[in-house]
């Protein structure tokens, strides 16, 4: 069992890759808008051709989703998307985008958004790692795991691209590996406070 | 030369390598936080193992290249300096042998990149991972 203390963990933040838009339209369009939560995300992009990521994601989401100017308030029933070239992390509850050196070879990268998270919002944080490929996340998924947060991987047998799950699982021992659907439950069940089954 | 520390770091622990930055040429440092390991420079720049190999392997190539072109254009010069009469200050036939070698030298740097096989990460395969109850 998930959160068997009942904690409400009302932050969620989602790293994706190769493979990461059907990944994240397949969480987000299970999200109601009534979601007493955050939902931030980075997805790789490139940094050079503009695209309209957040009204893409937007089509297949019930919450608003936007890309957040530096130092915007981080509000609850709102999806952020990193923008191209920038690291979106948590500060203050504000966020922060910086032109930051890159990590593994990617700007927006998934660990500052996880690591930034789990320093901010501790033990109601919730970091999920989708379809991908290289290590970027792990390291954020140990420090919110260390912050009393969850950490979760996308079943690898149904991601795209499964070598960031798979890093996850073989290298931070994650808390659960869910399919989209299940995320999505465990989604709506801990940001509420109520505990969810994992014994699959 | 030293790739890794002789004393891997441990949990935590962190260590210099002997290896340089993909992105700035800067010192690498090795990390491990349980069983996830990561390089970092001063910068800030960071990878993970396959990330670093597949970043040397791609540096390889991209070095490989630059001498293969640094050996033509070299051949094509000093052929030119011949060819318009430029090749006094060295004599002609020297400069005339030296444009053969330097050919030579890159087509045979062009059939090393061709047999040359950079590593790919290992394709994880499809299988469901399940977790115990927890």
């Amino acid at each position: 069992m998930i959160n068997k203390d009942r904690t409400v963990r009302d932050t969620f933040v989602l790293g994706a890759s190769a493979g990461g838009i059907q990944a994240l339209t397949g969480i987000l369009k299970r999200l109601p808008a009534t979601l007493p939560a955050t939902v931030g995300i980075v997805l790789h992009r490139s940094p050079t051709f503009v695209s309209e990521l957040d009204r893409l994601l937007g089509r297949f989401a019930s919450l608003p989703v936007v890309e957040p100017e530096d130092g915007d308030p981080v509000k609850q029933g709102q999806v952020y998307v990193a923008p191209r070239d920038h690291h979106m992390s948590m500060e203050d509850d504000r966020w922060r985008l910086e032109r930051g050196p890159k990590i593994h070879f990617a700007r927006p990268a998934v660990d500052p958004l996880f690591t930034s998270t789990a320093a901010n919002r501790g033990r109601r944080t919730v970091g999920v790692l989708l379809s991908g490929g290289g290590s970027d996340g792990v390291l954020g998924l140990l420090a919110i795991k260390a912050a009393g947060g969850l950490s979760i991987a996308q079943q690898p047998s149904e991601a795209q691209s499964p070598s960031m799950p798979r890093h996850a699982i073989d290298e931070d021992h994650v808390d659960a590996i869910l399919r989209l659907e299940e995320i999505a439950a465990l989604i709506l069940a801990v940001a509420v406070g109520e505990p969810f089954p994992n014994g699959r | 030369m030293d790739g890794l520390p002789e004393q891997f770091p441990t949990d935590g622990q962190e260590a210099f390598t002997g290896l340089v930055c993909p992105d700035c040429s800067g010192n690498l440092v090795v990390s491990a936080h349980q069983d996830h390991v990561s390089f970092h420079c001063r910068v800030g720049h960071t990878y993970g193992i396959v990330e670093l190999v597949l970043a040397k392997e791609s540096a390889l190539e991209s070095a490989s290249w630059k001498a293969v072109f640094a050996f033509e254009e070299l051949a094509a010069l000093l052929a030119d300096l011949d060819n318009h009469g430029l090749a006094e200050w060295c004599g002609p036939d020297n400069c005339r042998a030296r444009s053969e070698l330097a050919q030579e030298q890159a087509s045979r740097l062009r059939a090393i990149i061709e047999v040359d096989r950079p590593l790919t990460e290992r394709s994880p395969g499809n299988g469901e991972i399940r977790m115990g109850p927890s």
